[in-house]
This record gives structure tokens, C-alpha cells and sequence, in this order.
């Protein structure tokens, strides 16, 4: 009989260090510019590729932005189920790179009503940071991380 | 600069589909010895190989070359595995030239494979190429980059989602009429079909969506001249491989990008113009290509890449039939990714092995009329790379 | 904690010692924000699937739907949110300290505190601590921030209340048809722009109103006995309230418990303070019990309401059992706390959806193909 102190073989997992090393650009956008050619950069880069510059100095990105394209997802990886919906898009920030990023929020409104309703984003609305949960490591731990909502605050 | 000086001896390639009882070694097997009898080389003399392959966490395996050359009763000889996501079959097979050309071996195979289903899921299988900080662990697969690019495609070039659709119903067209097809001799299929088939990631259809699958492929690559008399050789005229961002938004004002996005490839265009160079060929001397459509949408945005269409037309384009096998450039002849199947490690090897038979003219009611320069591209990643080879006919 | 509160300055030290009216106390809030999830689960719905509470019953309550935690949301990325509000509005320097109060955590060993500090982006040298009390841990970690800064530990604290309870009640529980998810973040500084906080109070005994032991995952109520009867609630409330020490008058405005949203009005009375002091705060009659993060919701509400002068008190209640008083003073009203778009932007959500997105089901922990 199957007992759960008996372990399931798993393969090359990673410890939680792995994703504990980029957390900044998870939770706050921490991303970087080019000391001379202030490309600003996010994910954050370790050589600039314009003019391949060492020099990057981190920088807070305002976490807000545009969406640029959007799609929805309709099978969700595990860990990812459990919304109506899961609209995405690629989100141009006020600070100038990009990101890819999940959406939440979006089928809200007064007096929304049944669920899963056609998502009112479209190229161009407004969209602010929110700290969501992405998943849990294969290690345990819970992984946090950005996800956008149109925004609210001015 | 004109041509590589190498040819294809030989070429084979296994059925594609789901073989839960065939191994990887039994597929890498099957496959590298139908090249080898294609090519009349025996196998003592083959003194190096390179094996793509883009999953061996589902072999649990790696150093693949090395068991590879094994398992074909080849050791000693000098085999490594390349991994190039899914143009690693075009990246062995530009590595293997290099090698002939080196003048270091005289006979090298290449070999791609993949066991796509012996992973649990594809879309989970294949998350250790989205970025792995940034993407991969916020819930995208693969599906949903392109799903994006898709939206992009449409909105940024006002292509329809009817055209990309018809793309779909090509790719069946010619999978229904290939033997080692997953979809063949499967009916056809209809835009309306493709359009209302299961959303996966909108606006993507599962319908729209490359079959990952088991396969492998193989070609004997010779020195031109040097390869048997009884063999039918095809040149490889020209091969190149360029890379772009992997991380998806990260192509939006990339230095390297010139303008461009997600809604162009951009590593496609850099690869084709070496290779086209090195060929000595223009874009409109194609007569037939074979491009990545691992999903519908990247068929016409490679189409693009390789400067057959200009940017933003190719979906219309194809959807006119310019891609049909009576169209100016027939194109993924074999199926392509979505009616043939994307054993993805095997899949650069295997779009030579098409080319190659084409220019053959040995492939039955699906043959184009009398090609003579064909090209075939492979991506790997959301165009973080991108492999252009081009094939001509013995002259 | 208990007394009112010491004013650093000497000149404020004769204002400070009943703490009424004066303006010049040297600690208070200067900035508050909100978090909701968005998902509104109807009451009525409950009720059909269980049955477990009777409709006039549930009627008297006054609530008709409770807020629905997202799958994807915890206590901690509540607070995240809620602090990104507080922060913003509030003018000053970055928090020294941070008080996680929250009994629904996601992790039981290691700092919310210290996962919302990285969040929101605070300098490495902060204080961080997790304040757990059940219902009252958001104004017991308030209190934890007035101390720290009254004392001259730090220049700015941060307390956040957050619940999820939610996920945290068994489903059938008479508690499930209120239990909401939320989160409420404020910033503590010697300025208080906002209001200055003149006295506080506390009472606290071991009372088995309401207990989740370590490793069980849902919390159990000590049954009618000890929540229908005024051992816990009531009597804790009162003698924290009669630590605020004697009052001109009635407060403008005060901001209760809400298991649901009759309680506060009730303790008003039992208080012997008008219902309208009470009513104005109540927020519970479309989201629920938000737990820890409830008296501060009423909290936020009524400083957006007051005007200058007015005085605000604040009664935490946690099961278990505990309760805290503050009195606070009204500097000038709060705007920008993401309460009224945290109720506003709302999406129904099914019994049965509500259950997937708090993961009452045995959920699929398997891979399946998701494309071929």
C-alpha cells in the first residue's frame, strides 16, 4: 500500500535559491540602464546590448504601464488553474521595456455579473502592478511574483 | 562565396507519431541506418555525428552523442549532442558541415530525435525554454508566447485569423498525403474547423497547434565529390544560424531589432540572408521551403523572415494559394509542424530530409514540379534562434 | 498593551495623560490602504448547498455576500497590495518596522512580515515581526507600530492586517457564509497627517472561542456557548473600551469588529454610544468577516469620512481571546485608501467556483497534457 512516507522520484529540482535570486524583479520590477547609454532594462541584463557596456546601475521600475498584445490562456499549466479566465499580455511600462505578464482583475466592474465574462482589455488600457502568487517551487516554497490589473491608482 | 562544398548522401526518417513501446534508440537506430543505406556508405565509415535532441530530461539521459554512437555500433567515432531548443536539428546539421568542411572527417551523420510522449505533458516538458525566471514560473508555455505574437501579428499587420487558419488546412493537405505523417491519409480539414476547434490560448486553436510527437531523422553529410557514385547527393548551398532575445518582451526595442517585435522574425532574416548569401541566391529563386510553424501563425511570420513574402502578407499570401503545391513557393510539403508532427529535436533534421527527397523528386503525389533550390528553416524558442539552410539540386 | 499613550514631547505630556483632544500627540496614522479580492460569493448560495444556518438568521446578519480569495492571492499578497496603497499615500520617511498581523499566514514557519518588507521594497536594516491574534491581529499589530515608533525606535512603522478565512473554514461551517479575505495596511509616524492616536487600551484572557490547531487547516469555533454569549466578544471589547479612560462625549465615528454587520452597531449600544457612530463603518454587508483586517477596514472608512477634529475609536476583537481600543484624533481626512474601489470592482462568483478558487477540492496535483 502507497504511503506518503514513501517518496516520488523526482528529477534535477532546484533548491529554493534559484528563484529566491531574482525575487526583486518579481515583487517590485527592479530592472536596470545602461550607465552610458541609459537603455533602461528589464529583466535586469549584465551587459548592455547597444553598446555592451558593464556598467548597469539597478533601477525600480514604476509599476505602471500599457498593454501592447493580449491573448488569453485556456489551459493552464498546474498551479495556474483556477480563474474564469486567464488573460495575459505583453505590458509596455511607463519607464520604457516590456513585460510579459498575466492579467487579473479584468472582468470586474460595479455590477459585474456572471463569471468568465469577455475580458474588456484591449491595446492600450491602463494597467497597474498587483503581487500575486506564480506557483509553488518544486522545492516548496510559495513563488511570488508581478501580475497587472487596469489601473486604479492616479 | 558559393556553397558549403558539402552535400546529403543519404537521408532517413522514422513515421511520426506515438510509440509508447519504441525508445528514443530504437527511433535514433531506425532512422541514422535507412541514411546510411540511402547514402551506400557503411557504417565503419562514419568517423563523427551530431544528435539533437531538445528534451533528454524525458530520456532522463544525457551526453547523448556518446550513447548515440554506441547503440549504432559507431564508437570510437567522435559523436556530441547539440541542443538548439527546437532548430537543434539545423544547428547539428550546420555543425556537421562544418566538420566535412574542416576536412577532419570524411563521413558524419546527423541525427535528430525526440520522444515527445513519454512527457508527462508538452506544454510542461517544454517550459524549460520560455525563461526560467521570468516566464516560466508565471504559468506560459510555449502556446501562450505565441498566442501573443498571433495577437500581435493581427493587429500590428491586420492579417485575418481566417488566413493564418488556412494555413492549418495546407499543412493537412500535404500530411494526409505523406506516409510518415502523424495525419495522414486523415481527412481534410476546413478553415471553419480550424477556427472552431478548442481554444488552447486564444487566439490560438488546438487545432493551430504544432504536434509534438516521437520521431527521429537522419542524413550522411560527405564532402561534395567525395560522397558514392550511386547515390543521389544534394548540395547544402548555404547554412546559417542567428539568435534574438529569448525573453519574449524583451524584443520590443531591442537594439538588435531594428523597429521590429514579436509580430516579425527577426533571427530568421538575419540566418536567411547568410545563407542566401553563401548559396549565392535571391529570395525569389526559392521554389519550395519549409519553415517552423509550430504553431499556425509562425508559418507566414517565417515566410516573412526568409523574405519570400514581404512583412505582413504572407498569411494573405498562402490563404491565395502561392504556398500550395501549383503556388510559386510550395511550402512545408511534408506537413509541416502541425500534419506532419514536431518531434522537435528531429525537426531541423527532418525538414532537410524533405528538402532533400523534393529535390529528389521522389515524393509521390505530393512532389513539386521540378524544384530546384529549396530552403528550410527551424526556430528554436519564441525566436530566441533560428536556422536557415538552403538545399539545391545536383547539378 | 494598555494606557494611553506617551507623548515624546514634554509640552504634550499634559494633553497625553487622558489623551482626549490633543492634537499634539507625538504618534499617528499618515497613510492607509486597502485590498480586496475581487470575488463576491452570495450568501443565499451557501445556504442552498448547506443549509447549515436559517435564512432569517443569516437575514440578521446583514450580509449578503462574502469576498472570495483569488487562487492566486494569501494573506501576504494582500497586505503587499494594501501596503503598495498605504505607502504611496503617506508622506515620510520609509518604515523601520513592520508588523504582519494576520492568522491565516500561508507559511507557519518563517516572517510574513519579512516576505511583505521585500515587497514592498523596504531597506534591509527594518524590524519585521508577525503579530498573530486571530481577529485582532491587525490592531494588535498597530498598537506593536505605535509603541515602536512612540518609542523612538524608528521614524515610520508599518501594520498591516490581513485574513484570508476563506480557505481557512471547513465548508458547511456556520462560519463559511461570512468568512471573507482582505487586507488593510497603515503607516505609523510621529508626523500623523492623518490622525494622531491619543490613547489605547487592551484586555485579553484565555477564552476557547475560536482555535486552529498546528497542522489542521481549518479554524473551529468554540461553539454557541462561547460566541453566542458575551464571555468572548462583548466582554473583552468593553474592557478595552473603558481603558480609553473617561471622554467628553461620544466619538464621531467607531470602527468595530465585523464578523458580520450587526456586531458593531450591538456593541455600540452595549457601550452606551448611538448606533450612528458605528453604522458609518460597517463594510461587512458585501464582503464579510475580513478578519484581522476588519476594524481597520471600518477604520479607513471613517477616516475618509471625518473631518478634522473628529474623533475615530477602533475595537479589535480576535477569538482566543483578546481585545483592542484606540482613540484617535482626525488631522485631515484620508483620500486615495482603495477602500471604495476595492468594494466597487467586483465579479460574482459560484458556490462551486468559490470552493475551486479556495481549493476546497481535492485538486488535480498531476500534470496533463495541456496541447499536443
Amino acid at each position: 500500500m502507497w504511503s506518503p512516507t514513501e517518496p516520488v522520484y523526482r528529477i534535477a529540482t532546484p533548491t529554493p535559491a534559484k528563484a529566491w535570486r531574482s525575487r526583486d524583479g518579481r515583487y517590485r520590477l527592479v530592472g536596470n540602464r545602461c550607465e552610458d547609454c541609459v537603455l533602461p532594462f528589464f529583466p535586469k541584463r549584465r551587459v548592455c546590448p547597444q553598446c555592451h557596456s558593464r556598467s548597469l546601475t539597478e533601477t525600480v521600475l514604476a509599476p505602471y504601464g500599457r498593454v501592447v498584445s493580449a491573448a488569453e490562456d485556456r489551459t493552464p499549466l498546474i498551479g495556474h488553474v483556477g480563474r474564469d479566465s486567464r488573460p495575459f499580455a505583453i505590458v509596455a511600462l511607463e519607464d520604457g521595456p516590456c513585460v510579459l505578464t498575466e492579467l487579473v482583475d479584468v472582468d470586474t466592474g460595479t455590477d459585474a455579473g456572471g463569471e468568465g465574462g469577455p475580458t474588456t482589455v484591449t491595446e492600450g488600457t491602463e494597467v497597474e502592478l498587483v503581487v500575486r502568487k506564480w506557483r509553488r517551487e518544486a522545492s516548496g516554497p510559495y513563488q511570488y511574483g508581478y501580475k497587472f490589473r487596469p489601473r486604479r491608482a492616479r | 562565396m558559393n556553397g558549403t562544398g558539402v552535400v546529403i548522401a543519404g537521408a532517413g526518417v522514422t513515421r511520426h507519431g506515438f510509440f509508447p513501446s519504441r525508445d528514443w534508440k530504437d527511433l535514433v537506430v531506425e532512422s541514422a541506418y535507412a541514411a546510411l543505406h540511402d547514402a551506400g556508405v557503411s557504417p565503419g565509415e562514419v568517423s563523427g555525428g551530431f544528435v539533437s535532441v531538445s528534451l533528454p530530461e524525458t530520456f532522463e539521459q544525457q551526453n547523448l552523442g556518446a550513447i548515440a554512437a554506441d547503440e549504432l555500433g559507431l564508437a570510437p567515432a567522435a559523436f556530441s549532442q547539440v541542443g538548439a531548443a527546437c532548430a537543434g536539428g539545423t544547428v547539428a546539421l550546420m555543425n556537421g558541415v562544418a566538420a566535412i568542411a574542416s576536412g577532419a572527417v570524411r563521413a558524419v551523420l546527423v541525427i535528430g530525435v525526440e520522444k515527445q510522449s513519454d512527457a508527462a505533458s508538452t506544454a510542461d516538458s517544454m517550459l524549460h525554454f520560455p525563461d526560467a525566471e521570468y516566464e516560466a514560473p508565471a504559468g506560459f508555455d510555449y502556446v501562450d508566447l505565441m498566442a501573443l505574437m498571433h495577437d500581435r501579428y493581427v493587429r500590428k499587420y491586420g492579417a485575418t485569423h481566417e488566413a493564418i487558419a488556412q494555413w492549418v488546412v495546407q499543412d493537412r493537405w500535404y500530411a494526409r498525403r505523406n506516409p510518415i505523417a502523424i495525419d495522414y491519409g486523415r481527412a481534410a480539414l476546413t478553415v471553419a474547423e480550424v477556427l472552431d476547434s478548442p481554444m488552447v490560448s486564444r487566439p490560438i486553436t488546438r487545432a493551430a497547434c504544432g504536434r509534438a510527437c516521437d520521431g527521429a531523422s537522419a542524413v550522411v553529410l560527405m564532402r561534395a565529390g567525395g560522397a558514392p557514385a550511386d547515390c543521389e547527393p544534394v548540395e547544402i548551398a548555404g547554412i546559417a544560424q542567428a539568435t534574438g532575445p529569448n525573453v519574449l518582451a524583451a524584443k520590443f526595442g531591442h537594439p538588435a531589432s531594428a523597429g521590429a517585435d514579436i509580430a516579425e522574425a527577426v533571427p530568421t532574416e538575419v540566418a536567411a540572408k547568410k545563407a542566401y548569401a553563401q548559396a549565392g541566391i535571391e529570395p525569389h529563386h526559392i521554389g519550395l521551403a519549409q519553415v517552423h510553424d509550430c504553431f499556425s501563425v509562425m508559418g507566414p511570420l517565417h515566410m516573412e523572415g526568409l523574405g519570400i513574402f514581404p512583412p505582413g502578407k504572407a498569411a494573405a499570401a498562402a490563404a491565395d494559394g502561392e504556398t500550395a503545391l501549383d503556388g510559386r513557393c510550395p511550402t512545408n510539403t511534408d506537413g509541416g509542424r502541425i500534419g506532419l508532427g514536431h518531434p522537435t529535436g528531429a525537426t531541423g533534421v527532418s525538414i532537410a530530409v524533405e528538402s532533400a527527397l523534393q529535390l529528389r523528386g521522389r515524393c509521390g503525389d505530393r512532389q513539386v514540379p521540378d524544384p530546384d533550390i529549396a530552403v528550410c528553416q527551424s526556430m528554436g524558442g519564441s525566436n530566441a534562434t533560428s536556422a536557415v539552410a538552403v538545399l539545391r539540386r545536383p547539378r | 498593551m494598555s494606557g494611553t499613550m506617551k507623548s515624546a514631547t514634554k509640552s504634550a505630556a499634559k494633553g497625553a495623560t487622558n489623551g482626549i483632544g490633543n492634537s499634539r500627540a507625538a504618534v499617528g496614522v499618515s497613510g492607509i490602504g486597502v485590498a480586496l479580492p475581487a470575488g463576491r460569493l452570495a450568501v443565499s448560495e451557501i445556504h442552498e448547498v448547506w443549509g447549515t444556518v436559517p435564512p432569517q438568521v443569516l437575514r440578521r446578519r446583514g450580509v449578503t455576500h462574502r469576498s472570495v480569495c483569488d487562487p492566486d492571492a494569501d494573506a501576504v499578497t494582500l497586505a503587499a497590495e494594501a501596503t503598495r496603497t498605504a505607502l504611496r499615500a503617506a508622506e515620510g520617511p520609509a518604515p523601520g518596522a513592520v508588523f504582519f498581523g494576520s492568522q491565516t499566514c500561508p507559511y507557519l514557519t518563517k516572517a510574513g512580515a519579512a516576505l511583505l518588507a521585500d515587497m514592498a521594497g523596504l531597506p534591509r536594516s527594518v524590524f519585521a515581526a508577525d503579530v498573530q491574534f486571530s481577529g485582532k491581529s491587525g490592531t494588535a499589530a498597530l498598537l506593536c507600530a505605535l509603541a515602536w515608533v512612540g518609542a523612538g525606535f524608528a521614524d515610520a512603522a508599518l501594520a498591516v492586517g490581513t485574513d484570508t478565512l476563506g480557505p481557512h473554514v471547513a465548508p458547511g461551517d456556520p462560519q463559511e457564509y461570512t468568512a471573507g479575505s482582505g487586507a488593510v495596511a497603515v503607516v505609523v509616524t510621529r508626523d500623523a497627517a492623518l490622525a494622531t492616536v491619543d490613547a489605547t487600551g487592551s484586555a485579553t484572557s484565555d477564552t476557547n472561542d475560536g482555535f486552529r490547531t498546528d497542522g489542521e487547516r481549518h479554524i473551529r469555533t468554540g461553539g454557541a456557548v462561547m460566541t453566542a454569549t458575551d464571555v468572548g466578544l462583548i466582554e473583552h471589547c468593553t474592557t478595552a473600551w473603558e481603558r480609553l479612560g473617561a471622554m467628553p462625549g461620544p466619538p464621531r465615528f467607531l470602527a468595530g469588529p465585523q464578523p458580520d454587520a450587526v456586531t458593531p452597531v450591538r456593541l455600540a449600544k452595549r457601550l452606551g454610544l448611538p448606533a450612528e457612530c458605528a453604522a458609518p463603518c460597517v463594510v461587512a454587508q458585501g464582503i464579510g468577516d475580513v478578519g484581522a483586517a476588519a476594524p481597520l477596514l471600518g477604520l479607513a472608512r471613517a477616516l475618509e469620512l471625518a473631518a478634522p477634529g473628529d474623533r475615530i475609536a477602533v475595537l479589535g476583537y480576535g477569538c482566543g481571546a483578546g481585545s483592542d481600543a484606540l482613540l484617535l484624533t482626525v488631522r485631515a481626512p484620508a483620500t486615495d485608501t482603495g477602500l471604495s474601489e476595492a468594494l466597487t470592482a467586483r465579479r460574482t462568483v459560484s458556490y462551486a467556483a468559490a470552493c475551486r478558487q479556495e481549493r476546497h477540492f481535492q485538486g488535480l496535483d498531476r500534470l496533463v497534457g495541456s496541447y499536443e
